[in-house]
């Protein structure tokens, strides 16, 4: 199928399939909390963004990024999330990140990430401990913390190294948010979602080769490094699901490469001056803006270029080819 | 827009008190308070800082001629703001030394407010100076009135506090305590009181 004929609604669908299957890996992995939380991010971003259409008298249409949003949402927070924390994040997503820039398609921030964040910098105790994969998380609320641990992430930027095999990278087998962390079936979901044209293959590539360099420079040509820094602070997951994003990802290729530079840029500049976890969420929601501008300024750029070239031709054509020009004209004074 | 459109005594104190609110409707003066008003009491300083400024020095500036130039006009009312500004912080630092310490660079940036500006040259040369002074006092109560409505709402949702007593919240958005969850609040706080008075304008018309 061709991209410029491929719908919104046929992206988002391609999305939410793949979206789902990792969503059913957590519940393997995280048990019955994981689906609640999922069961409440979900709803409660469907529920606001009805309402907020109703308010707004906005026709809802074959939209389906509420839902999408639920569900990434869901994946970015920990399975001990408390459930007031993943219901003020749906709703910040959906009315502040969403429908106050105009709803679907007018948004400027990705609204999963944009909601993530509200969350974890109101609840920061809450949103950064994790609980360890197949483990007993009790359905309260409020998880205990003595259950609860740091994540991989924070390990290995304190000590630039893991005690993880690396099949256990890959399944995703370790201390995290919900849904980030299955390499694996990342790289299943991006070829998937690239074959579909749903994803920007540009942006994506530009992203993992600048990242991918960065990454055997910092750590010294280690490869398990290198692994673990694509599967440590969800960056995988937000260079396919959130710096991808069709609402948000510039339409030109020229531009798409650009933001795929730039959001690489970020996260270099957060993984190596910050102590941030999630560098590619900050990154995203800086870099995001940028590629809107991006597009616009390259079609500024090719309307000059237009415009230059149609000036050069009138200039020119007398000069190549008078005789073909004085008949022009005579013919047009005929005419008249 | 929406504006009391009668000129009389009680439609300007209509729309400096709501229509034309200087904060939930014109959006004016808003740094100070999306920095500063984290609880009731910070934006009570806030308020009385800006109160005190915005009073005088709008009363003094009523004295500048009228046909002097629109440049020299904005540079007296910034000279005048200024010799306010001297006595209301030695006032202040006397009266609540700390809330003065904790305004820091907003308390002399309200002598240049955009408020004083569009109030000296806006009523000054429409109104009779009876009607001036009474949008004058309104406006400065209208947003004092919405500081601290936002503080307080700021300071529950925040800290689950309301005047440093807890409340028993059972959630605190810590977020809301930085500038942005400040200026994401108080948008939201001004499209509720936009929508509430349009509803009561669409209910009278009916």
């Amino acid at each position: 199928m061709n991209s410029k004929t491929k719908t919104d609604f046929s992206i988002m669908t391609d999305m939410l399939i793949v979206l789902i299957v990792i969503a059913s890996m957590s519940v393997y992995y995280y048990g019955m909390r994981a689906a609640v939380v999922f069961a409440i991010t979900i709803s409660v971003s469907v529920a606001t963004d009805f309402l907020c259409c109703k308010l707004r008298k906005a026709d809802m249409g074959k939209d389906l990024s509420a839902l999408i949003t639920g569900i990434t949402l869901g994946l970015m927070m920990s399975a001990s999330v408390p459930y007031y924390a993943a219901v003020i994040a749906a709703v910040f997503s959906i009315v502040i990140a969403k429908h106050a820039f105009g709803g679907h398609g007018c948004e400027i921030f990705n609204a999963a990430a944009t909601g993530f964040l509200f969350a974890s910098l109101s609840f920061t105790q809450n949103m950064l401990t994790y609980p360890k994969p197949f483990s007993e998380i009790p359905m309260t609320s409020v998880v205990s913390p003595d259950v609860l641990s740091s994540s991989f992430t924070s390990a290995f930027l304190l000590t630039e190294s893991a005690e993880l095999s690396l099949i256990d990278v890959l399944i995703g087998k370790f201390n995290g948010p919900m849904g980030t962390g299955f390499v694996l079936l990342m790289l299943v979901a991006v070829v998937f979602l690239i074959f579909r044209r749903s994803v920007s293959a540009i942006t994506f590539f530009t992203e993992a080769v600048i990242l991918g360099i960065y990454a055997f420079v910092r750590y010294d040509n280690d490869i398990m490094s290198v692994i673990y820094f694509f599967a440590s602070g969800m960056l995988l997951f937000g260079m396919i699901f959130l710096s991808c994003d069709y609402s948000i990802i510039p339409k030109t290729k020229s531009s798409r490469f650009i933001y795929g530079v730039v959001f690489s840029i970020c996260v270099i500049i957060f993984h190596s001056y910050s102590a941030t976890e999630n560098a590619a969420i900050y990154a995203v929601i800086i870099s995001s803006p940028i590629g809107i501008e991006l597009d616009r300024k390259a079609l500024s750029f090719a309307d000059m270029i237009k415009n230059k070239k149609s000036v050069f031709h009138k200039v020119n054509k007398p000069l190549n080819h008078i005789n073909e020009t004085l008949e022009i004209l005579e013919k047009n004074e005929l005419e008249k | 827009m929406i504006v009391a459109n009668d000129n009389s005594c009680k439609g300007i104190v209509k729309n400096a008190l709501l229509y034309k609110n200087p904060i939930f409707v014109s959006g004016m003066v808003i740094a100070p308070v999306v920095v500063m008003a984290n609880n009731f009491f910070d934006a009570v300083t806030l308020v009385i800082a800006f109160s005190l400024i915005t009073f005088f020095t709008l009363l003094m500036s009523s004295f500048v001629p009228k046909n002097i130039v629109y440049t020299v006009r904005i540079i007296l009312y910034t000279i005048i703001g200024a010799l306010v500004y001297v006595p209301s912080v030695i006032f202040l630092k006397y009266l609540m030394p700390e809330g003065v310490e904790a305004l820091g660079i907003f308390f002399p940036l309200f002598i240049t407010s955009s408020f004083i500006i569009s109030r000296s040259e806006t009523i000054f040369f429409l109104e009779t100076k009876g009607k001036m002074f009474l949008d004058i006092i309104f406006c400065i109560i209208g947003y004092d009135a919405a500081v601290l409505l936002f503080a307080a709402i700021r300071e529950i949702l925040a800290f689950g506090t309301i005047c440093g007593n807890i409340i028993g919240m059972p959630v605190e958005i810590a977020a809301l305590q930085n500038p942005f969850g400040g200026f994401i609040l108080l948008g939201l706080i001004a499209a509720v009181f936009r929508s509430i008075l349009l509803f009561i304008k669409r209910v009278r018309q009916k």
